[in-house]
């Protein structure tokens, strides 16, 4: 009698979970399953998504893409925007975030928030400002050619081109992983700091034998993070480079977007997306997996 | 219990609805047909640009009064403007691919018309009467066979903008040139009075030669139709590029082209200048034109004419004698097919572009795009038509550029348009243009290597013979 009791009861909050479930399976399936599964149809095409006609090609997008120097490009590039973006987003996330966790309380929430904009300011936006920053007449090319007699073509050099892509990167998204970082740190319980300053550990000692460690969860979820945005970028090449000097900042996505929406050969460019998929998959994966093993050895 | 089971289940439906409520299509394609109040609703899109949505808003404003009837129902013109995100071609193929395209469209150039075409997405016009009507009443009929996609015609010709060269009139001055140069031979001259005089130029502000941002950028495939293409069709004498899936581009008037872009040297400026042509001392001695800027450089207080700020020129030829043919920055209006627009509603389109050009209405539609846009609409009698006279008078800058339009050739009607001037672009321009940036003014590289190679990457990114 009882175990029907219990089966009802199981059979009822299975029901309720299931019922309140729904919504997100839909949307999943909506917005996620279905858009693969059409898009690995796609990917087996040659078609331009506007003509009746479609021509089955199997896997000769995929195959095709190790001839195009721009997909091998962007595949090598997206490594390239990784290290960079992911070191310089968790060092300057956490030193953000070790600033403002020492500032008055007062104070600290709107701190946090005010290096939180950058993260909400228009990726185009930015981008025209930066390119109006660059320009040949602006103040800084002035003060350059005046001064040091330095006339510098910063988006025609691939070098400070890929590092002006960098840097906004970083700006913008610096401040909104320190706020993950922040609360991390706020979660730290102030007799551990306590109890490490009695036995003579402050500082940098303190950072890296008490934070570091106990805050390591939370800097897998950064860097985890950190390393799919790398993966994701797009306005800075689009309005600021082209993908060029030579392929220097071109990306998946510049890759896959003028492949479908310029070159209009729709079947290339979901197969390119597919292969972008697979890429950060196995990578995110490769992070994970070693940021687990640190998590498992040092972290508290 | 239930009443849980309820809260639950109304739960789930709300959030599904809030999930989904962005997902139903905003407008049907063509338009709507409303049998209980005999009107057809018939969509056009007009370009992403304020004073052409403001055109067509009157014209089918206009139309609509007249309350013209198809199969007894009132047609209903309603203009809306095309996507502009990422860009008006992608609108278009996803309006196709999801049912939203309009019964009509302008803002199509011969190149995407010939990818429309190919795809079966649009109608072929050349056997319709009010279409030859148009072609009449603009008197277009010398210009229409250049708009030909393998032999038919599928587009409207709406407007061209000749793309030639705008020049620092004020620095061809100080130079001692009274005349805008004409000819190869006269660039040579100017080319050489600049260099020879850089410090005059600096005090007057001028620090380069050839402002050209797009020489440096890979991804512009489609400034290769006025940095290459124009100055190519004067020196090639009008030699198609691509025809019935052959490169035809003459060899040595590519070779031409790229030489004379060479000559500029490394006083070519690649970097954003962000008031290039507004600024007070515009630091640089020519650009490719832009007919679309005229009404920003007057409300910059920018003067035009040799005795004025800046002047508009025609492509350099190689001799005196030879004509400047430049390339038609053109678009024009097409009708889509597609089997969300029904029956009524393209023939509702047809009839609304048949009152626009019909013979009565065609030059006054004409004149209100010109006084609307400054951009020279496409007819024969444009420099002779006593209706556009007032405009012409009004702004002499049209009036060199109508002289410019009757050499204006349109883009090539290939599906594989953006896979041939981008492999010219990456395969030879451009790397071209980084050899001629290390030069000085006048010493231009041998561009037969650079041009034999774009050669071999259209074939192959064409499918060309």
């Amino acid at each position: 009698m009882a175990e029907r009791t219990n089966s009802k009861k199981h059979y009822r909050d299975n029901f309720t979970g299931w019922l309140l479930n729904i919504p997100y399976l839909a949307y999943t399936a909506v917005f996620f399953l279905i858009p693969l599964v059409w898009a690995v149809w796609l990917s087996t095409m040659d078609w331009n998504l506007m003509s009746p006609d479609r021509t089955f090609v199997g896997i000769r997008n995929f195959t095709g893409m190790f001839a195009n120097p721009k997909i091998i490009a962007a595949f090598f590039n997206s490594f390239r925007y990784l290290a960079p973006i992911v070191v310089l987003c968790f060092l300057f996330g956490l030193l953000l975030a070790l600033l403002i966790s020492n500032l008055p309380d007062r104070i600290k929430g709107v701190t946090a928030v005010l290096f939180f904009i950058p993260y909400l300011t228009s990726g185009v936006a930015t981008s025209v400002v930066i390119r109006f920053f660059f320009s040949y007449n602006s103040a800084f090319n002035h003060f350059l050619r005046e001064r040091f007699d330095k006339d510098i073509s910063w988006f025609q050099n691939p070098t400070s081109a890929f590092w002006i892509i960098i840097a906004i990167i970083v700006w913008k998204m610096s401040g909104y992983y320190a706020l993950f970082l922040l609360s991390a740190i706020e979660s730290i319980e102030p007799e551990v700091n306590e109890a490490a300053a009695i036995d003579g550990c402050v500082g940098f000692r303190r950072l890296v034998y008490i934070t570091l460690p106990m805050i390591l969860p939370t800097i897998t979820t950064v860097i985890v993070l950190a390393s799919g945005l790398a993966f994701g970028i797009y306005t800075e090449p689009y309005l600021l480079t082209g993908g060029g000097p030579n392929n220097a900042t071109t990306t998946w996505l510049l890759e896959i977007y003028n492949t479908s929406f310029t070159n209009f050969r729709s079947g290339e460019g979901a197969a390119m997306a597919i292969a972008n998929a697979v890429q950060i998959f196995v990578t995110i994966q490769l992070f994970t997996f070693v940021m687990n093993k640190l998590n498992r050895k040092f972290g508290v | 219990m239930i009443m849980k089971k309820l809260i639950c289940a109304m739960l789930a439906g709300i959030m599904l609805a809030s999930a989904f409520s962005g997902c139903s299509p905003s407008d049907t394609a063509g338009g709507e047909s409303s049998e209980s109040g005999g009107v057809v609703t018939v969509n056009f899109w007009s370009a992403p640009q304020k004073v052409q949505y403001n055109f067509w808003t009157a014209k089918a404003k206009a139309f609509n009064e007249t309350e013209t009837k198809v199969n007894g129902k009132t047609i209903n013109v309603k203009v809306q403007e095309m996507p502009e995100s990422p860009s008006s071609e992608a609108g278009i193929q996803n309006a196709i691919v999801t049912g939203t395209v309009p019964a009509a469209s302008e803002n199509i150039s011969r190149s995407f018309a010939a990818t429309l075409a190919s795809s079966g997405a649009v109608y072929d016009l050349q056997d319709e009467q009010w279409f030859k009507d148009a072609v009449a009443a603009k008197k277009m009929e010398n210009i229409i066979a250049g708009w030909a996609i393998d032999s038919k015609q599928y587009v409207l010709p709406e407007y061209v903008n000749p793309m030639t060269w705008q020049w620092n009139a004020k620095a061809l001055r100080a130079l001692g040139f009274s005349k805008v140069p004409q000819t190869v031979d006269d660039l040579d001259a100017v080319l050489k009075a600049f260099v020879s005089n850089k410090s005059k130029m600096s005090e007057i502000g001028v620090t380069h030669t050839l402002y050209r941002t797009s020489l440096a950028r890979n991804d512009q495939w489609w400034e290769r139709w006025y940095d290459f293409q124009s100055p190519y069709m004067a020196l090639s004498q009008k030699t198609t590029w691509v025809e019935n899936g052959k490169l035809t581009l003459d060899r040595q008037g590519a070779i031409d082209t790229f030489e004379l872009l060479g000559k500029f040297g490394n006083t070519i400026q690649t970097n954003e200048v962000t008031d290039a042509w507004t600024a007070e001392n515009p630091p640089i001695l020519l650009s490719v034109s832009s007919p679309w800027d005229i009404q920003t450089l007057r409300a910059a207080g920018k003067t035009y004419g040799m005795d004025g700020d800046y002047v508009f020129g025609p492509s350099l030829v190689k001799k005196a004698g030879d004509t400047p043919y430049n390339f038609a920055d053109s678009k024009g209006i097409v009708l889509y097919k597609n089997s969300k627009i029904s029956d009524e509603q393209h023939q509702g389109a047809v009839a609304f572009l048949k009152w626009v050009y019909s013979s009565e209405n065609c030059t006054q539609s004409d004149v209100d795009w010109l006084k609307a846009t400054t951009m020279i609409p496409v007819r024969g009698d444009i420099s002779t038509n006593s209706a556009f006279a007032d405009q012409l008078k009004q702004y002499p800058e049209l009036k060199d550029l109508v002289e410019f339009s009757k050499y204006s050739i349109p883009c090539m009607a290939s599906d594989k348009m953006t896979d041939i001037q981008t492999a010219l672009t990456e395969s030879g321009l451009s790397v071209y243009i980084q050899e001629v940036l290390k030069q000085e003014p006048l010493h231009a590289p041998d561009a037969s290597k650079a041009v034999d190679s774009a050669f071999s990457a259209m074939k192959a990114a064409g499918n060309l013979s």
